[in-house]
């Protein structure tokens, strides 16, 4: 499968340092619609802040970032750049390590809450939106029920419809399953293999679940020290690296 | 060998000493505790009789003897606490001496203490020089029974006091109500506007000094250091007054409309001090609030393209108001209370109003106890309603499952009914755990069925396990 014409996420040049720390080295990436990149590599390798620096979670130092047409460059914000950042992230669905649901609403309430007052669309149209996003990752009867309720597999399944309630172009995940006992890993990798290969979602995944990657990944990078040390198919890396950094990480994982 | 080891354990359990005698040292040991709190009440009884007997021109000895009995009564009853076997006989000594002394004389209660306490030293014979006798008969009565004591004697006490020093309880039902009808409606008006104004404040203030705005962070600083760092009689005085001189002084001057509008009138004065006051405070209240809210919520917020203020209003406001509306019920209960300092400036609240009718008639002590019993109750009313509040609030985050399972209550919480599953084979427990707040998750969810495990597979048009949407659907 290729992917080509303008990449939904221009990646240029990135470069962010938390003080003298830098983080990030200077990465260039491009994703295409429809394309499942996952980053994997050490703790610390900079691949968390680089999909944080995506949506401007973390403000790069230095590079581009386009999101769907949406260009912004690092370092100081004036208030139109940040109404444009703030334009630039309705079109990324961010899926935490954490969930991050909100306590205080209903699971509905949850997903309908962006579209409601960030897009505007109609109380009643979310609702059926958001009816419909639950029923696909197959919690529809807990609708109206408070988040602290469900499992940590439910509330990752429900994040990850509130991201989609959005419509974004593309769905970054921050490690999603990494705060998941083993047992509930599976349902919320399960929905995100079908938002790949049903919705055809462009996504961009920080994972250490390298049985996915494989399974699901149209191309992985892996990171090291800041820059993108080797990319390439799941079989190109999986089967093919020659480089010792990469072979001794997926030696460890696997 | 099996022989052995019996004559062994038979033999130590014999030789120790048993640490509970066979009859209770406590219950003896009682008798003399009581004896001693009864000389000390004595003492007590001492005193105000002398204070009845020499006010009331009913005075039969001289104050020096009324002294004696109350020193000899406070001696004779520590001592007893000393569990020094002397000490026993001195105060069997001691009784009579200061029960029938003065025999020849109405007696007037004493007699009566000195046959009480004659019996109980007598009962109290066994336990007499043990040291521990007392120890163990006061470890035996319960805490609140103790305290209930306490109370009770306070009560008795003040009341005798009060009848003794000729307390005007005639005057006090003569104007209580009048008092009280017309200062009280002014200070919960009083409370309930500077609190409002102070939420607003507090709130902008908190929002300030958490903004990267440096003016509104700057003013924020200023703002909360003034009006923390001088005394609120200060501020009172500077308001009423000080801005009053300002409109003086603008008299005349082209300026003079806007002196008119800064003039203020007791009551305006009064809650614009209260309130900026109480704001200042509360300002650090709301900024622990806003940021007790975890940063993971900014972040998803933000995420999903929020702005500054639908994050506020919408995510992080509502989560913090649980933490903050306890602390805010606090400072309106005290706020109430210090509204009284708005007599300096004449506003005519509770405590002018007892202070106006306590002079009229020479009534000072009875008008000022009107007052403050007013502004108790008050308080212990509000302290109630607070408690329920902060009961209901804190319910989410630690004490939960007890006092009350109201559903609203938990939903608010945002937690389940404990022993409820949640969900298939998940059922939430809560923790019993010790009262406040902040303390993480107040319960757990733990799995008490086995079966429900998952696997990958997704298909059927959801996107999740089927197996367990099966389960959810029972």
């Amino acid at each position: 499968m290729t992917f080509a014409g303008e990449p939904v996420v221009k990646i240029r040049n990135l470069h962010k340092r938390f003080g003298t720390l830098e983080v990030l080295k200077g990465v260039d990436m491009d994703v295409h619609q429809g394309e499942v990149v996952v980053i994997f590599g050490r703790s610390g390798s900079g691949k968390s802040t680089l999909l944080r620096c995506v949506n401007f979670l973390e403000d790069p130092t230095e590079g581009t970032i386009e999101v769907s047409g949406i260009a912004l460059e690092g370092g100081h914000r004036t208030k139109n750049q940040r109404e444009k950042i703030r334009r630039l992230r309705t079109h990324c669905g961010m899926v935490f390590q954490q969930f991050n649901l909100f306590p205080h609403m209903t699971v509905l309430g949850n997903v309908i809450e962006a579209p409601v007052h960030v897009k505007s669309i109609g109380e009643k149209d979310a609702r059926a939106l958001g009816m419909e996003l639950l029923s696909k990752v197959g919690l529809a009867e807990k609708a109206d029920e408070y988040p602290i309720r469900l499992s940590g597999g439910q509330q990752q399944r429900v994040a990850i419809a509130r991201a989609l309630a959005m419509e974004p172009d593309v769905m970054l995940f921050d490690e999603p399953t990494s705060a998941l006992d083993p047992e509930l890993i599976g349902e919320v990798l399960g929905v995100m293999r079908s938002l790949a290969t049903e919705l055809h979602m462009t996504m961009m995944v920080v994972t250490h679940e390298m049985g996915f990657a494989r399974e699901v990944a149209n191309r992985m990078c892996f990171f090291h020290e800041g820059v993108i040390l080797e990319q390439g198919t799941p079989t190109e890396l999986f089967e093919q690296t020659r480089n010792p950094e990469t072979k001794k990480f997926l030696e460890a994982v696997l | 060998m099996t022989d052995g080891s019996t004559t062994t354990a038979t033999r130590a359990g014999a030789s120790r000493p048993s640490l509970l005698p066979e009859e209770p040292l406590g219950r003896r040991g009682a008798f003399l505790m009581l004896a001693a709190w009864v000389f000390l009440l004595e003492g007590i009884h001492a005193l105000i009789r002398m204070l009845e007997d020499t006010m009331n021109a009913g005075a039969s000895w001289p104050v020096w003897a009324y002294a004696a009995i109350a020193a000899l009564s406070f001696a004779a009853g520590g001592l007893l606490f000393t569990s020094r076997r002397w000490a026993y006989f001195a105060a069997i000594a001691a009784a009579p001496v200061a029960g029938f002394a003065v025999l020849p004389i109405p007696v007037g209660g004493f007699f009566a203490f000195a046959v009480l306490e004659l019996a109980l030293l007598a009962l109290g014979y066994r336990a007499a020089g043990s040291p521990e006798a007392i120890q163990l008969a006061s470890a035996g009565i319960p805490w609140r029974a103790k305290i209930a004591v306490v109370q009770v004697v306070i009560a008795i006490v003040l009341v005798r006091v009060f009848l003794a020093i000729q307390f005007d309880l005639e005057w006090i039902a003569d104007h209580w109500w009048n008092i009280v009808s017309k200062g009280l409606p002014l200070t919960l008006w009083i409370s309930v506007l500077a609190i409002t104004l102070a939420i607003v404040l507090a709130l902008l203030g908190a929002l300030a000094r958490l903004s990267r705005n440096p003016v509104a962070f700057g003013v924020a600083g200023f703002y909360t250091s003034f009006f923390r760092g001088t005394p609120l009689l200060v501020q009172i005085f500077l308001i009423y007054f000080g801005i009053g001189e300002i409109g003086v002084r603008m008299r005349g001057t082209p300026l003079e409309p806007v002196g008119d509008l800064i003039t203020l009138g007791v009551v305006p004065a009064g809650v614009l001090a209260i309130g900026l006051n109480y704001g200042a405070y509360m300002t650090e209240i709301f900024r622990a609030g806003i940021q007790s809210v975890g940063h993971g919520q900014a972040e998803a917020a933000d995420a999903l393209g929020m702005t500054y203020g639908q994050r506020m209003r919408r995510i992080v406001l509502p989560q913090a108001v649980r933490v903050i509306i306890p602390p805010t019920g606090n400072e309106f209960i005290a706020m109430t209370k210090d509204s009284s300092l708005l007599f300096t400036i004449g506003a005519l609240e509770l405590f002018r109003r007892a202070d106006l009718a306590g002079r009229a008639d020479f009534r000072g002590l009875e008008a000022y106890i009107i007052a403050a019993a007013v502004y108790w109750i008050l308080t212990g009313i509000l302290t109630f309603f607070q408690a329920r509040l902060e009961r209901k609030m804190g319910r989410g985050y630690v004490r939960t499952g007890d006092g009350g399972t109201k559903r609203t209550a938990r939903k608010r919480a945002f937690l389940p009914a404990p022993g409820v599953e949640t969900q298939p084979g998940m059922t939430y427990f809560p923790s019993g755990g010790a009262g406040g707040y902040g303390g993480g998750a107040g319960g757990v969810i733990q799995r008490t069925d086995e079966e429900g495990s998952s696997s990958m597979s997704g298909t059927d048009g959801a996107w999740s396990d089927p197996g367990a949407d099966e389960e959810d659907r029972r």
